[in-house]
């Protein structure tokens, strides 16, 4: 790691020491979870008890198929695409401007096929309809992604899904303004706002693995709200 | 007439020669939208309380519950079934048996329609039918490829294409809510779609309507929208008496449902029924002999009827029982000062004096024509009935049988020869069911059961309104369904 880097995150590091804490009205509002409360992740408690260990165990499997993953901000950032235009599918926007064309294309990927137990999650326990694109993100021992940010403000609200299936001790995740995200090393799902920048520093000696979902609820509302509201309330009496 | 007021009469007096359609009763299991286990539990009791009153009158038949509307359809059609009515868990029908009417007469006269529903046609949204209840023609859902009924939906990349649609002026009870709805030239593309929009938009397709629920249809049925503020539901569900709780209450639909249990509960201490409610099942003659001795709930004529059915002679005794006073203080007043003719006007002068639960001063005749038609042949013939009947010794007992059986039985076990016994629809009513959980009902029913002797003549219904007659001395029991729902990650 050079200098720069370096400096960049360990001063992003200390300004975000502090543990976030979630305020929880008492009524749950989906919209006002999802748009309004300006919370930068909220954890889907709902999902705590789904087979992560065993989805590590398939992507630890596949751990020398990951792709090099924007390599001009991060280092040691690999990730492999479960669904999407190929194993290493990258945001659809750069794929042109017909995106209608480019979602028509999206698929499993061989990946899928060869992790069945995460593809059985995605298919029958994750709340939406479609899926746009599905990712293990790994982050090497020493490994880092420079603070960034995927969407503008004007896109501020809880979105994509960022699962831990491991979170190894050293490892951290860190949302600028808000401090560190509580992944889970056994496994931990948590809905983000990526318009917050946000970085990542595995100061571990092992591998860490995360899957990262981007969906369209499209019919699956009520199923989407479900897991919402009872992550929220099992959230508010955990004071998670 | 129309009644507007009462919560279950003219079950009475219902007709239901006209229902020659077969008709599926099923239930939609909507309990991962209901984010509380007591309301879940109690609105699936509840809505199969309604449809067992259906049920149980032949009007129709159950054919059970689950989230998926195809399964549910699936199954009515299976079954032989013409016309499907859904009801959403939470849905409160005391009337349903005129919602089946009105549904079989609506098939009647429009034999290839697709689906009735709640149309939803709010701005911006493509429209859809509430799934509170859906009536469905299922050879038409057939035609169409049966089709499941798709939950609304969210869109930002896959917006759907949908044939335009163009709707009533006339609006039912809310400007987005049209009489009835349509196709219309061309497509429109949406990003939000109410639930059951895949099936307007397949409708347009095929040229077909689809009608809103009349006015009269609505009348008979409200939905308790348990999924909205469910825990406050669940305190008001369980405190009735509580007025400021119940005022605090949002949803109209949901206070306005509590706000008539409660005023229910409020009289029942010193109710009266001046008729019976039930339904008359098993009527015919069931004593071996004159009977010598009457125990009898105290409400309506059906005393009379079923006494002078089985035979009496002057030294027959007559018990009256209620767990109110009101009721056993309205008998007496009645015995010592009407004479037999014309009981709509003797109501109309003391009713003052009684909290008659559904029954109102604008159906007193109605109702007392219909009575002394339909049961008694003609008033001379009641009133010759009734001159008989005064002279009878009566007692009186305030019991609540279904807390205390072992009083009734202790008083019947006193008396001596052919004892009838008429439960009326105590068990089964729908006030018991609303404040006492099924399963200890039924407990309490199976304890009373038990104490019945075996020389006993028994009218009336079991907790799941099956003749008792039938249930105890034919051995025909029925259980009640237990709750569980098709969810499978609650």
């Amino acid at each position: 790691m050079n200098d720069k880097h370096k400096e960049i995150l360990e001063r992003l590091w200390e300004k975000n020491s502090k543990l976030y804490q979630h305020q929880y009205p008492d009524m749950f509002d989906p919209k006002w979870t999802i748009i309004e409360s300006g919370w930068p992740w909220l954890k889907l408690s709902s999902l705590n008890n789904q087979p992560f260990g065993e989805m590590l165990k398939e992507a630890e499997a596949l751990i020398d198929n990951f792709k090099p993953h924007r390599e001009d901000y991060g280092q040691g950032w690999r990730s492999l695409t479960l669904y999407g235009l190929n194993d290493d599918t990258q945001s659809l926007d750069q794929y042109g401007k017909d995106r209608n064309q480019v979602l028509s294309q999206l698929d499993w990927t061989w990946v899928a096929d060869k992790c069945p137990v995460t593809k059985k999650f995605l298919k029958e326990v994750w709340p939406a309809e479609f899926l746009n694109r599905v990712r293990f993100m790994l982050v090497e021992p020493g490994g880092y992604v420079l603070p960034h940010r995927d969407r503008p403000d004007d896109q501020k609200r809880l979105s994509v899904c960022n699962i831990s299936l491991n979170n190894p001790q050293g490892c951290e995740f860190v949302m600028d303004g808000f401090g560190k995200v509580p992944f889970d090393n056994n496994g931990s799902a948590f809905l983000m706002d990526i318009s917050n920048f946000h970085s990542v520093w595995n100061r571990s000696d092992k591998p860490r693995i995360h899957m990262i979902i981007h969906y369209e609820i499209g019919r699956r509302l009520r199923d989407f709200f479900y897991e919402l509201r009872t992550s929220y309330y099992t959230n508010r009496e955990n004071n998670a | 007439m129309r009644d507007y007021n009462s919560i279950a009469s003219g079950e009475r007096y219902f007709d239901p020669s006209d229902i020659t359609v077969s008709v599926g009763l099923a239930m939609l299991d909507i309990s991962r939208d209901i984010p509380n286990t007591f309301v879940r539990q109690r609105c699936f009791d509840l809505t199969y309380w309604m449809i067992n009153q259906s049920t149980k009158k032949q009007l129709a038949d159950y054919r059970g519950f689950h989230h998926s509307v195809a399964e549910l359809l699936e199954r009515s059609l299976t079954a032989g079934d013409k016309v499907c009515v859904i009801l959403a868990q939470g849905l409160m029908a005391p009337r349903l048996y005129k919602i089946i009417s009105n549904v079989v007469n609506y098939y009647k006269q429009h034999s290839d329609f697709f689906v009735i529903g709640h149309i939803m046609a709010h701005n911006g949204r493509y429209p859809g039918l509430h799934r509170q209840m859906l009536v469905v023609n299922l050879e038409t859902w057939q035609r169409l490829g049966k089709p499941e009924f798709l939950e609304q939906g969210i869109f930002w990349d896959r917006k759907q294409t949908y044939p335009n649609y163009t709707v009533s002026e006339n609006t039912m009870s809310a400007d987005y809510t049209p009489a009835w709805i349509e196709g219309a030239d061309g497509h429109g593309v949406f990003d939000i779609v109410e639930d059951g929009s895949n099936w307007l938009a397949l409708a347009f397709e095929n040229n077909i309507r689809v009608d809103n629920f009349d006015f009269e249809t609505r009348e008979c049925k409200c939905f308790l929208y348990p999924y909205d503020n469910p825990d406050k539901l669940e305190q008001a569900w369980k405190n009735l008496h509580d007025e400021q709780l119940i005022d605090s209450i949002t949803n109209y639909t949901q206070r306005a449902w509590l706000r008539k249990l409660a005023y229910q509960e409020f009289i029942e201490k010193n109710r009266v029924y001046a008729y019976n409610t039930e339904r008359l099942s098993g009527e015919g003659v069931r004593s071996p002999g004159p009977v010598d001795s009457m125990f009898s709930a105290a409400a309506g004529f059906k005393t009379v009827a079923l006494l002078r059915n089985n035979k009496f002679h002057e030294d027959t005794i007559v018990n009256y029982f209620d767990w109110c006073n009101s009721s056993i203080n309205f008998k007496k007043h009645l015995l010592e000062t009407w004479d037999g003719i014309d009981f709509d006007k003797w109501l109309l002068e003391h009713d003052l004096e009684y909290n008659f639960s559904s029954t109102y001063r604008g159906n007193y005749k109605e109702f007392w024509d219909r009575e002394i038609k339909k049961e008694f042949s003609s008033a001379k013939e009641f009133k010759e009935l009734w001159d008989r009947y005064c002279k009878l010794k009566h007692n009186f007992f305030v019991i609540d049988i279904v807390n205390e059986p072992e009083k009734l039985f202790a008083e019947i076990a006193k008396q001596s020869g052919t004892k009838v016994l008429w439960t009326t629809n105590i068990w089964p009513s729908m006030q018991l069911h609303w404040n006492v959980s099924i399963d200890v009902i039924e407990e309490k029913y199976l304890q009373f059961e038990s104490l019945i002797p075996d020389d006993l003549v028994i009218y009336g219904q079991d907790y799941l309104a099956n003749d008792i007659q039938m249930r105890v001395r034919e051995g025909r029991r029925e259980t009640h369904p237990i709750y569980e729902t098709t969810w499978k990650r609650l």
